[in-house]
């Protein structure tokens, strides 16, 4: 993943792959351009990482693929499981949380002040 | 189909990602890359400006073997316990080829009543059971071994290790076979403690050569061994020629 601390984008790419499939079903190469359109661009992945991260989920049972033949190319689509919808929401809390908290910093809160 | 990858998948293999993880991970970014030089090419660059632009949006192999590599999970039971397959579970097969040979050989006995369950009168050993057993333990030795020492060098080839693993499974297994070999004292039965046949690993005394059981048997062992050795040797060698 390009243009960012590995350590703040660490779970990002998790995140809006689960978000993305939660509406509909996609291969990998949509994904990747659903994010980049997304985000306009401000996430930018080298593409092929995103597969380990799809398998990863699909080992733990968030989503579940399937091979089949469409417009004469075999592509893998990926689905969300009820799992990963339970994922998908625990997730977005965590990360709802984390940036209200940085605006909170970003905007010189209280709390900064206490330091 | 995964031709580009070749560097890629080396370097996966080497990292003791699983090889059905690494088939799987490069036929995707095969199709991936399709897909994007099509983009690419759409966008109107011919063809060797597509393909470089498309591999240069899918990552490096540097990223994309991280990327593998720091997900959990897919590192294969061979990478994370080498010592598991080669240096323990060799004798147990080996052990386990054993057992398996002795009980072939009592439910033959039973099957064919050259083994009594009632009466307690030794019984001549018909010519065919002792065929028989001499067949099996031809299998077990000059067959069973060979196949698991090409068992080992496969496993250890598909997975990149170092030659030296097989080789130490190898060198086990001559060990045990030196010290254990699969004989079998057909020619009596034994009634003092009730009806079975007598089988029995023969012994040397540890690292006596003077004592060894059967010569022919154990270097016509390490002779077989040595083809599964020369065949992984082999194999390491051309995959080193093609990356």
């Amino acid at each position: 993943m390009a243009g960012g601390n590995n350590n703040f984008m660490a779970g990002v790419p998790e995140l809006m792959i689960l978000r993305l499939l939660q509406e509909r079903e996609m291969y990998g190469y949509e994904i990747v351009q659903a994010i980049r359109a997304q985000t306009r661009e401000v996430v930018r992945l080298s593409e092929g990482v995103v597969y380990p991260v799809l398998h990863t989920l699909e080992k733990d049972g968030a989503l579940k693929s399937q091979r089949r033949e469409v417009g004469g190319r075999s592509r893998v689509y990926y689905s969300l499981t009820s799992k990963g919808v339970r994922r998908l929401f625990d997730l977005t809390d965590t990360w709802t949380g984390l940036a209200a908290a940085i605006q909170t910093v970003l905007k010189g809160g209280p709390h900064v002040r206490t330091v | 189909m995964s031709a580009p990858f070749e560097p890629l998948r080396e370097r996966l293999l080497r990292a003791g990602i699983a090889p059905r993880h690494v088939r799987r991970y490069l036929r995707e970014l095969t199709e991936h890359l399709a897909d994007l030089t099509a983009e690419q090419r759409a966008a109107g660059y011919d063809e060797d400006n597509a393909a470089i632009r498309a591999r240069a949006l899918l990552g490096d192999d540097a990223e994309l073997a991280a990327a593998m590599e720091e997900q959990p999970g897919f590192r294969s039971f061979v990478a994370r316990f080498p010592w598991a397959v080669f240096l323990l579970a060799p004798p147990f097969v080996v052990t386990l080829g054993f057992l398996l040979w002795v009980t072939a050989m009592v439910l033959i006995g039973f099957a064919g009543g050259v083994i009594p369950t009632h009466h307690k009168i030794p019984l001549p050993v018909p010519a065919w059971y002792a065929a028989t057993a001499s067949s099996l333990m031809f299998v077990g030795n000059y067959l069973v071994t060979p196949l698991l020492g090409l068992l080992l060098a496969w496993m250890a080839q598909r997975q990149r290790m170092k030659p030296l693993w097989p080789l130490l499974a190898m060198g086990l297994i001559l060990l045990l076979n030196m010290h254990g070999m699969f004989e079998a004292d057909s020619k009596r039965i034994n009634i003092g403690l009730g009806t079975m046949l007598t089988y029995h690993i023969s012994r040397g005394e540890p690292f006596r050569p003077e004592h060894l059981v059967n010569w022919p048997t154990f270097f016509g062992q390490a002779a077989l061994l040595c083809l599964p050795i020369a065949w992984l040797l082999w194999s390491r060698r051309k995959t080193a020629t093609q990356a």
